[in-house]
């Protein structure tokens, strides 16, 4: 009986001294809900510009705290989705992403659907201007990801169209050294 | 054939000494003493070697000389992008990138060959597919001088874009050389001692690495070539810009990619459609050439 009521007293303690989910939790969300920052975090998806001379880029949010691996799929999936200003889409709404893995040594393996080939409009420009924007929306999103090995339907491939060299990782000098 | 005559000719006078040592040999036999025999034995070796020395060094006076390297005619590939199931970009009304490409390419080795004199070696010469690596073997078992592959891709709109040049820039560094190829095969090179522009020459290239060291005359022939598209299409075009194309990583002579125009749009398509327009890109790209190696002597 008497262990009972102790086990009460200590129990009712510590919930109310390090409260449980449905109290403190309540009050953060209504916090965050109601403040003055929109919640989440921003990525930069870029884009080609209107006139296929530069890339640009737009803000999106998700939700915080996400790991590497959510931050560079939701990146890439708002990337096929497209820009919602006059920017460019780089990458055709029908591509999918079949599998995404990010090793320790920086490189992110994006496995796409054959249809970023397949949908693709050819030229080494245009080419080019859809694996940047590739790149440097996962670089510019996940500070973990160095260079990025493009696979398509879990192979490496020569080129996406028939220019550019994709055989290997594309690594962040390749953005730099883009004239 | 005048080289064969002389050297029968000689042959002729090597063999009339010979008859004269024989004759003479016979009627030694028969009178002299040993110390005389021994003797006239020396000269006649005497005057034979000498005969022969002469004959010698007559016949290699008469060969004609080694060519001289800038005597070589020089050989112009060119390389009509796509073709057979890669039909490449497609214009608005159907126009296909692998006519378009086959058709200047075309025309520019017949102005190439009939005003400029030199040889040229086309990858295809009609709709058949020619993989990216045979259309690289077949330029460097030539030996070129110059590597022209002749595009007209899509842009990502249909937006205009008139007319690039593309040299190799493998975007990874400062040196092509630093990355480590993805496997080792090595071509024999046969063209070597050809090369007009700047070369280091090497005993075995690696497949990945053929365009190392054609970097810089690349450049040079993708600005000249930028330079007279411009001027025989009255156009400003887009620029030239260094980009790690594959095909061009392959080939071991100067190389350029040449992108016409965007097919996607329906304004550039009228204009590909349009012979004359087609004519004076050719010629554009013939004059690129006559401009390039003449700058090489």
């Amino acid at each position: 009986m008497l262990a009972g009521i102790l086990l009460v007293l200590v129990g009712g303690t510590l919930w109310w001294l390090l409260g449980l989910p449905g109290r403190h939790g309540a009050s953060l969300d209504t916090a965050e809900r109601s403040g003055s920052a929109t919640p989440g975090e921003e990525l930069s998806i870029w884009f080609a510009s209107r006139q296929e001379d530069a890339l640009v880029s737009e803000r999106r949010r998700v939700p915080p705290g996400l790991t590497p691996f959510d931050r560079a799929k939701a990146s890439l999936q708002e990337l096929i989705a497209g820009p919602k200003t006059d920017a460019l889409p780089t990458v055709s709404a029908e591509v999918k992403i079949r599998e995404l893995f990010i090793d320790d040594q920086g490189t992110a393996y994006i496995d796409f659907s054959e249809a970023l080939s397949q949908t693709h409009p050819g030229g080494a420009w245009a080419e080019m201007l859809t694996l940047r924007s590739i790149l440097q929306t996962l670089v510019a999103n996940v500070p973990q990801i160095k260079r990025v090995q493009i696979l398509i339907e879990g192979r490496e491939v020569e080129t996406l169209a028939g220019h550019i060299d994709i055989r290997r990782p594309l690594d962040t000098t390749w953005i730099v050294n883009q004239r | 054939m005048v080289h064969a005559k002389r050297t029968s000719e000689r042959r002729l006078r090597i063999k009339g000494v010979g008859f004269r040592h024989g004759r003479r040999g016979v009627i030694t036999r028969t009178s002299a003493q040993p110390q005389a025999r021994w003797g006239r034995l020396i000269i006649i070796v005497a005057v034979a070697c000498l005969t022969m020395l002469e004959a010698r060094s007559t016949l290699v006076a008469q060969l004609p000389e080694a060519p001289l390297p800038n005597a070589k005619v020089p050989t112009v590939v060119l390389d009509p992008g796509r073709g057979g199931s890669d039909q490449g970009a497609q214009g608005p009304t159907g126009l296909l990138e692998k006519d378009i490409t086959l058709q200047v390419a075309t025309e520019a080795g017949r102005l190439i060959e009939e005003l400029l004199g030199m040889h040229v070696v086309l990858t295809r010469t009609d709709d058949s597919e020619v993989p990216l690596e045979a259309r690289a073997a077949l330029a460097n078992q030539t030996g070129g001088d110059l590597f022209i592959s002749i595009h007209a891709g899509g842009s990502l709109a249909a937006t205009r874009r008139e007319f690039q040049t593309f040299y190799f820039d493998d975007m990874q560094g400062s040196s092509p050389s630093g990355r480590q190829p993805t496997n080792a095969r090595v071509f024999s090179d046969e063209g070597e001692q050809r090369q007009r522009g700047a070369r280091a020459p090497s005993p075995l290239v690696l497949w990945d690495q053929a365009q190392r060291d054609f970097l810089d005359p690349s450049q040079t022939f993708a600005r000249i070539l930028y330079g007279n598209l411009r001027a025989q299409v009255a156009e400003e075009g887009q620029g030239v810009f260094g980009l790690p194309i594959l095909l061009l990583r392959w080939v071991r002579m100067p190389a350029v990619l040449l992108d016409l125009g965007s097919l996607s749009d329906p304004g550039f398509e009228a204009k590909l459609r349009d012979d004359a327009y087609l004519q004076r890109a050719a010629l554009g790209i013939a004059q690129a050439v006559n401009d390039y190696l003449a700058l090489q002597h």
